[in-house]
């Protein structure tokens, strides 16, 4: 079957669970409060397609939703689940605007590219203020709010995000998932250096597998390759630090020759500069005399 | 002294009267499937529902309707001057109540886990004091209706999970009922004990799954329960993970059986597609170029098969789908071994994707790329949005290839 017909095809069966569940609550799983439930809403059925729109126009609605949402963020700044909203409703400007730059070029193509950075750049920013106001208890976010956010941030920004989902359960459709999503966190920790911390989410993910009967499962296998990274990357430096340890020995050698030799010329010249002074002050001297 | 007499008298009071093997001198019935009843297991179907049964085809016996009473007869002679006692446990209070269908009747004790059912003592006035009829009552799912079970929030959820919300184990509990048949004589001194467990198999346990979900209304919007009760022929032994693939077996279920329904075969299908588009892509020319015209190298990552048959409660627990293809055996989630949510596995599943678009008789399958249980939306195959690395967001944030069997 032809690319084109199967996307039309997938398109079919794909659409209906999926506006069937369109809602904020039943998508991420928990309740938006009173005061914007109705705009979580509509952030969310934003984000699935509306054959009924052109782009221009679902961008225009878009804008419009983006207006309401930072209204509610300088009302409730400290509320995570509002600044998420912003970051989602960037995010799909982000992507509109996106495929309006598929038919442009040019001059036009350069600038609304900017332009999608530049609502990559805000919805990065906004999902970190959620991540920061939903650190301290209590915790609001769902691990279905962690999970969308954690595409397109840093890493150290994917780190929380993983530990978060995974403290709350992941809420993918099979247990494989989230045990490679442990697998997921250990490899941010080692790109982190944070390998005392990648360690300990090692041991947590077996001590998990022990609990769930699956130390022997396909599962094992997971562990022995975040082992080995981990395991990699500490040789590395250790091998590093060895290195960097001679050099420094080395440096202080007392049979450097370039050392010794300085030592001797500084000392010669010191001497010779000595001996001229004082022959220079001798013969003044018997000058005088 | 005293000691070694209390020790006679319980000897002797023990050895006074028969006590029959489990079953011995007992005719029983339990159900309407000759299999079932020979092992002394059963299903309970409400008497409202009219289920289809067989999932490949319809079985010999289409539709599954209430079942026959269980019935059970001493097959011993009984003096006219002896009395007959039943005894029914019911070994779970929450699931096992009873419907007696005898003629005489009995009391009722609830414990704090079981619930025991005595009949009264029986003389030879009461014709059919031999024979003890009684079905189970139905049981019922757990919440009224059906909603994934697997808390995501520290808000947790309501009236999710099913059953399993009360087991462990990620099964229904297993139903049974201990029943003993007393025979007395005239001073109400114990001759003979029958006594006989009916209880559930692990493939009745699953059958029984499969009707608690029949007609069972969603939280959200969308169909009722409709899935087809399997036969027990259709439950069989977990086979081996596939060939060529990494990860589980067919089956993460905590049974040690598995419906299989062309699964196997399926995944055949879709590894040779894939080696075959992974081979395509490294010959010179060939190469597969992300959205900035750059060729990608491809890993050599083989597929991780995360999930095939769900009984209908884990089915329950990880997914909203109430009638999902996962719960029929003709359907495989895939995902790359690989780090997830790294370029790695979204190069993988470009390639697999674009192998099994490449599979000729397309019409034999549905394909989806799913993240966070949602299949992901059209246009994320034409986005490079988040992050912008120059693969299609579809690939960056799908967590696995579903691919059933359309039948």
């Amino acid at each position: 079957m032809k690319k084109s017909l199967i996307i039309p095809l997938l398109y079919l069966v794909s659409i209906s669970p999926v506006l069937a569940l369109a809602n904020f609550e039943d998508i991420y799983g928990i309740q938006a409060s009173d005061f914007y439930n109705v705009l979580a809403d509509q952030i969310v059925s934003a984000r699935f397609e509306d054959n009924s729109l052109s782009l221009q126009e679902q961008f225009k609605r878009l804008k419009n939703l983006q207006l309401k949402i930072e209204t509610k963020t300088d009302e409730y700044p400290g509320d995570p689940l509002v600044w998420f909203l912003e970051g989602l409703n960037l995010n799909n400007l982000a992507e509109i605007r996106y495929l309006l730059i598929l038919s442009q070029s040019g001059q036009k193509k350069a600038t609304a590219d900017r332009e999608v950075s530049n609502y990559n750049i805000a919805r990065s920013r906004a999902y970190s203020n959620a991540i920061r106001l939903d650190s301290k208890p209590p915790h609001q976010l769902s691990s279905t709010i962690y999970a969308t956010m954690s595409y397109g941030l840093s890493n150290r920004q994917k780190i929380k995000t993983y530990t978060r989902e995974l403290e709350l359960g992941s809420p993918s459709e099979n247990e494989s998932n989230e045990w490679f999503l442990h697998w997921a966190k250990i490899d941010a920790l080692v790109h982190e250096k944070k390998l005392d911390e990648a360690q300990l989410a090692l041991v947590e993910l077996k001590t998990l597998l022990d609990k769930a009967n699956k130390a022997d499962s396909a599962y094992a296998e997971i562990v022995e390759k975040a082992g080995a990274q981990i395991k990699t990357i500490t040789d590395e430096l250790q091998k590093r630090q060895a290195s960097h340890q001679n050099s420094e020995t080395s440096n202080v050698k007392p049979d450097d020759p370039e050392e010794d030799w300085s030592w001797k010329i500084w000392l010669i010249v010191s001497l010779g500069i000595f001996t001229f002074i004082a022959v220079v002050v001798i013969a003044l001297l018997k000058r005088d005399h | 002294m005293r000691h070694l007499l209390r020790l006679t008298i319980l000897v002797v009071s023990l050895t006074s009267y028969t006590a029959n093997a489990d079953g011995d001198g007992l005719s029983v019935f339990t159900s309407d499937n000759p299999e079932s009843n020979a092992a002394r297991s059963f299903i309970v179907v409400p008497e409202k529902y009219e289920i289809p049964h067989g999932i490949s085809a319809p079985a010999s016996q289409a539709v599954l309707t209430k079942q026959a009473p269980f019935l059970i007869e001493i097959l011993d002679e009984i003096e006219d001057a002896e009395l007959v006692q039943w005894s029914i446990n019911i070994t779970r209070n929450d699931f096992g109540r009873i419907w007696v269908l005898s003629s005489y009747s009995g009391k009722k004790t609830v414990g704090e886990v079981n619930t025991v059912w005595t009949s009264f003592k029986l003389d030879k006035n009461v014709v059919d004091r031999h024979i003890l009829q009684f079905h189970p009552r139905p049981q019922k799912h757990q919440s009224t209706v059906y909603k994934k079970g697997k808390p995501t929030s520290a808000q947790g959820v309501s009236n999710g999970g099913g059953t399993k919300s009360i087991n462990i184990e990620g099964r229904n509990p297993r139903l049974s009922y201990e029943i003993e048949g007393r025979v007395l004589d005239a001073s109400n001194k114990l001759i003979k004990l029958y006594s006989v467990t009916l209880q559930m198999d692990d493939k009745d346990l699953i059958r029984q799954e499969y009707i608690n979900h029949y007609r069972i209304p969603r939280a959200t919007a969308g169909e009722a329960g409709k899935l087809p009760v399997p036969t027990r022929e259709e439950i069989k032994l977990i086979p081996a993970t596939p060939d060529g693939y990494d990860g589980n077996r067919l089956t993460e279920s905590e049974y040690e059986l598995i419906i299989e329904d062309g699964a196997i075969e399926l995944s055949k299908l879709i590894l040779d597609a894939y080696e075959g588009m992974k081979k395509f892509y490294r010959k010179p020319g060939n190469e597969l170029k992300d959205l900035n015209g750059e060729p990608l190298t491809i890993p050599d990552s083989r597929l991780w098969l995360s999930s095939g048959w769900r009984n209908p409660e884990r089915n329950e627990w990880f997914s909203d789908a109430l009638n999902g293809a996962h719960q029929l055996g003709a359907a495989l989630d895939l995902m790359p071994n690989e780090i997830p949510r790294k370029r790695e596995a979204a190069i993988i599943y470009w390639v697999l994707w674009n192998a099994v678009e490449s599979v000729p008789d397309q019409h034999q399958f549905l394909a989806q790329l799913e993240a966070l249980t949602v299949p992901i939306r059209p246009a994320s195959f034409k986005l490079d949005i988040e992050p912008r690395n120059g693969i299609p967001d579809a690939f960056d944030k799908a967590d696995h290839l579903h691919i059933n069997l359309v039948k």
